[in-house]
């Protein structure tokens, strides 16, 4: 509940942040300031980190799994 | 090269059908005025045609190998519809230690996986509806997922959300009965742009388990005898993620996130990832990574059981442990084409070593290489 | 794309101006030295011209006819806008002058 909170708080901190204009966003364009540019690579990553750990998700929706163990 | 002429000269007309002031209307006959910035322009498709050709290898110290060729590809039909389909293949040597209790010379699995999705581009929002489907010996799954995104406070703002459900079907082995299981997820984020060299995003996401979920392969100590696991049949998940973009000088870029999962299960984990890229030249970028990932275990794992218990295991993912991932990744895209595919195709390699706490160690080289489709008209 | 109607048509009174935005004027020069061309490019790196005209996305541009008014806006790229660039341009011209 704590978490959810905190996140909430944060989300409407970060919405309230300073207006970037169209014509200054040269520096943000490129593919590393992009979540999850290659997401073919995100989502194989996630395939075989999510066979080996407990965890999942929290990136994009999910796919329907494995039964590779 | 000229410098800017007087914002006076421009700045009178903001709509169609309003005039100019009179030293540009005098100067021009015709005039097209384009603004634009040069890393924008040098491939300006929002959402360019392309396929992608991937090839990746994964070995672990379980005796696990994992061979998966897979093909990506993005086609635009109109400037706002596009088509996004994929195909993979695992070639899976199952030869881990819960293989090799009965198959002693290891055995193999095959993977199939294919998908496709629709994304529809509105004028600040964007849509996807899409379906994935997995085929291997001992298990299927169907997935249907849809989501969407939407630009606010002129894209600086930006709220995504997406669901998809999934129906499996593993296998027992080896007495080839099937099981069912249904698993539902959902998605919410929020991108910020902070300053002109700052993203950030936060997110949450919700996934629930209904059904078979036992280990087919896997069989824990159970008062001395290996029996098949016993896990429960409903899990319900939740991810926060908490993730930042920052663009340093000299062509530099950092990244950061941030990921705290847990579960009815009691699982808890904590992922923490950094990462350093650096645009060498503008055909040659270089990326270096590491993870940190601990969690708790189940509260049904133990390493041995005794008595009568109601949950068992012996499923590695469910037990407590730590790790360690180190990364390594080069794109070459050079100027004029790679070998003979046009202007704008690139190659990928990539190295992850992964290393944990109980032992665990695997590595997984990547190559991908990404070729343009139609006619790329250039700068506009 | 604007370069090639701006070669072709600057006879018939057509002219392009290109504001580029860049506040570094380095990564945009290394990019016009890949790219000869024959219209003229002005450097605008305080947003000047993106502001006058409000400017939603990038890149925008504009067609303006012999009168001064705005007639067509263009905000984005993508590989079908030529076609319609080189109609428009067509358009105005064939237009009566003042």
């Amino acid at each position: 509940m704590k978490t959810l909170t905190g996140l909430v708080a944060l989300s409407l901190g970060l919405a309230g942040c300073t207006t970037v204009q169209p014509w200054q966003r040269g520096r943000l364009a490129h593919e590393c300031m992009t979540f999850d540019a290659d997401a073919s690579r995100a989502a194989y990553e996630a395939h075989w980190q999510e066979s080996r750990e407990g965890a999942a998700g929290g990136f994009g929706v999910q796919s329907g799994g494995c039964g590779c163990k | 090269m000229a410098s800017a002429s007087s914002p006076a000269a421009v700045a009178a007309s903001r709509r169609p059908g309003t005039r100019l002031a009179p030293p540009l209307a005098l100067v021009a006959g015709l005039t097209v005025v384009a603004i634009g910035e040069a890393v924008l322009l040098d491939g300006a498709e929002d959402q360019p045609s392309e396929i992608g050709i991937e090839f990746h290898t994964f070995q672990d110290s379980r005796g696990v190998t994992v061979q998966s060729p897979a093909v990506d590809l993005t086609r635009d039909f109109t400037d706002r519809t596009a088509l996004r389909a994929k195909f993979g293949v695992d070639a899976i040597s199952a030869a881990s230690d819960s293989c090799v209790r009965c198959h002693s010379q290891g055995v193999s699995n095959r993977r199939v996986t294919l998908g496709a999705s629709l994304v529809r581009k509105l004028t600040d929002a964007k849509l996807s509806l899409g379906a994935e489907f997995s085929q291997e010996n001992f298990y299927r799954a169907t997935t249907i997922l849809t989501s969407g995104s939407r630009n606010f406070n002129k894209a600086n703002t930006t709220v995504a959300g997406g669901f998809s459900v999934s129906r499996n079907q593993p296998t027992l082995h080896p007495r080839r009965v099937s099981r069912s299981q249904t698993t539902e997820n959902a998605f919410v984020s929020l991108t910020q742009t902070l300053t002109r060299s700052t993203v950030a995003q936060v997110g949450y996401e919700f996934g629930h388990i209904g059904g078979y979920q036992n280990d087919p392969f896997l069989r824990a100590f159970v008062n001395g005898e290996l029996l098949l696991g016993n896990n429960p049949d409903r899990r319900t998940r939740h991810t926060f993620t908490l993730r930042l973009r920052q663009a340093l000088p000299a062509q530099t870029y950092l990244e950061a996130d941030y990921r705290h999962y847990f579960d009815d299960w009691s699982i808890h984990s904590n992922s923490v990832s950094v990462g350093l890229s650096h645009q060498f030249t503008p055909e040659f970028l270089l990326h270096f990574g590491y993870r940190r990932y601990d969690q708790t275990g189940a509260f049904f794992y133990a390493p041995e059981y005794f008595g009568f218990p109601e949950f068992f295991t012996s499923d590695f993912r469910l037990e407590p442990f730590t790790s360690n991932l180190y990364t390594g990744r080069g794109v070459f895209t050079p100027r004029h084409g790679l070998w003979f595919l046009p202007p704008g195709a690139g190659i990928t390699a990539q190295y992850d070593r992964y290393s944990s706490d109980t032992d665990f160690l695997a590595g997984i080289f990547t190559v991908r290489l990404k070729i343009p489709l139609g006619n790329r008209a250039g700068s506009p | 794309m604007l370069d090639r109607l701006y070669r072709q048509r600057h006879r018939d009174g057509l002219e392009v101006l290109a504001i580029n935005v860049d506040e570094e004027r380095q990564e945009a020069e290394k990019f016009l030295e890949r790219r000869p061309h024959e219209m003229p490019v002005f450097f605008d790196p305080k947003g000047h011209a993106p502001e006058a005209f409000q400017v939603e996305a990038m890149p925008s541009s504009y067609l303006v006819d012999r009168r001064g008014r705005i007639r067509f806006k263009h905000v984005g790229y993508t590989s079908s806008v030529g076609a319609k660039y080189e109609r428009e341009v067509d358009a105005l011209l064939s237009e009566e002058p003042p």
